[in-house]
């Protein structure tokens, strides 16, 4: 693995003693959009309070919308709004990257729709802004297969706090 | 989502009573009850976005396709109190460029007597 790969779930340098990766967290919620704003608190709570990086609130705003828009894809277009079937939210945090693994049991992002036309101002569309905005706001937005199940893996690299301490913007309130 | 409603002359303010996330299904809600304003002849609007804590690309959505519907109708939304965080979001789409801004809903209601 590269050094700039993101980790895998259970392996790599975030795995700890007995396997269980010490750097990652995992979310199953139902296919349910009101529990969504619960996801997204999770990651900014991991941002501002557990990981030494430098980050603007913008920044967190921009991962959170980045999320929000995976999952709501999830929900919506992969599990139709079936709050029996589960999504899956794996959160891999460390200070320099941030990986955010959605995994549904949908048939994934339809090619024609993986490079979405910029959004026009003179002919604005009603949709298709979700995969727009998380290629805008995150580094990385990845579709995978892995075995029955579709993941959509959004990377965002970090900058660890140096030992002066100092931090990006401080982050406001918000969802 | 409850929303609320006032007359100002021919201009309708439209504003949320509480904090909302304009996300998902919530924002259909929203799209809906300010096409059936439409529908009843009321076209020009002003929405005021001051209580909206997070909007998704279903808010963005839903914005737009009221936007087209009451131009269409020869009529005109405008957008009051836009938070910072919604801000952010409008002009990452580019569609900061497509709706008409103002700081608060007085500024909006001036923007509409001014064009008559």
């Amino acid at each position: 693995m590269a050094a700039d790969d993101p980790p895998s779930p259970g392996s790599g340098p975030g795995a700890g003693g007995n396997g269980f990766p010490r750097d990652r967290i995992e979310i199953r919620l139902p296919s349910r959009a009101d529990f969504l704003g619960a996801v997204r608190t999770v990651v900014r709570g991991l941002l501002e309070e557990c990981l030494p990086v430098r980050i603007t609130e913008e920044e967190i705003h921009g991962i959170q919308m980045a999320l929000q828009e995976a999952c709501i894809n999830a929900v919506r277009h992969a599990h139709r709004n079936d709050p029996s079937v589960p999504v899956v939210v794996g959160i891999t945090a460390r200070p320099d990257l941030l990986v955010l693994e959605i995994e549904d049991r949908g048939p994934g992002i339809p090619d024609r729709e993986h490079q979405p036309p910029d959004p026009d101002p003179d002919n604005p569309r009603e949709g298709g802004y979700g995969l727009f905005i998380m290629r805008e706001t995150m580094d990385e937005v990845r579709s995978e297969r892995r075995g029955d199940r579709h993941v959509l893996v959004l990377v965002k690299r970090l900058v660890p706090r140096g030992p002066e301490g100092g931090a990006g913007a401080p982050p406001g309130s918000g969802t | 989502m409850d929303i609320a409603l006032r007359q100002v002359g021919s201009t309708v303010l439209v504003s949320f009573v509480r904090p909302v996330n304009l996300e998902g299904d919530e924002s259909l809600q929203f799209r809906d009850r300010v096409k059936n304003l439409i529908a009843d002849g009321r076209t020009r609007l002003v929405v005021d976005l001051g209580q909206v804590k997070f909007i998704d690309s279903f808010g963005l959505g839903a914005l737009v396709s009221a936007l087209r519907v009451v131009r269409a109708a020869n009529g005109d939304l405008k957008l009051a109190a836009v938070p910072q965080s919604v801000e952010a979001v409008l002009r990452l789409t580019r569609l900061n460029t497509v709706f008409d801004c103002h700081a608060t809903m007085e500024d909006a209601l001036k923007a509409f007597q001014a064009a008559g």
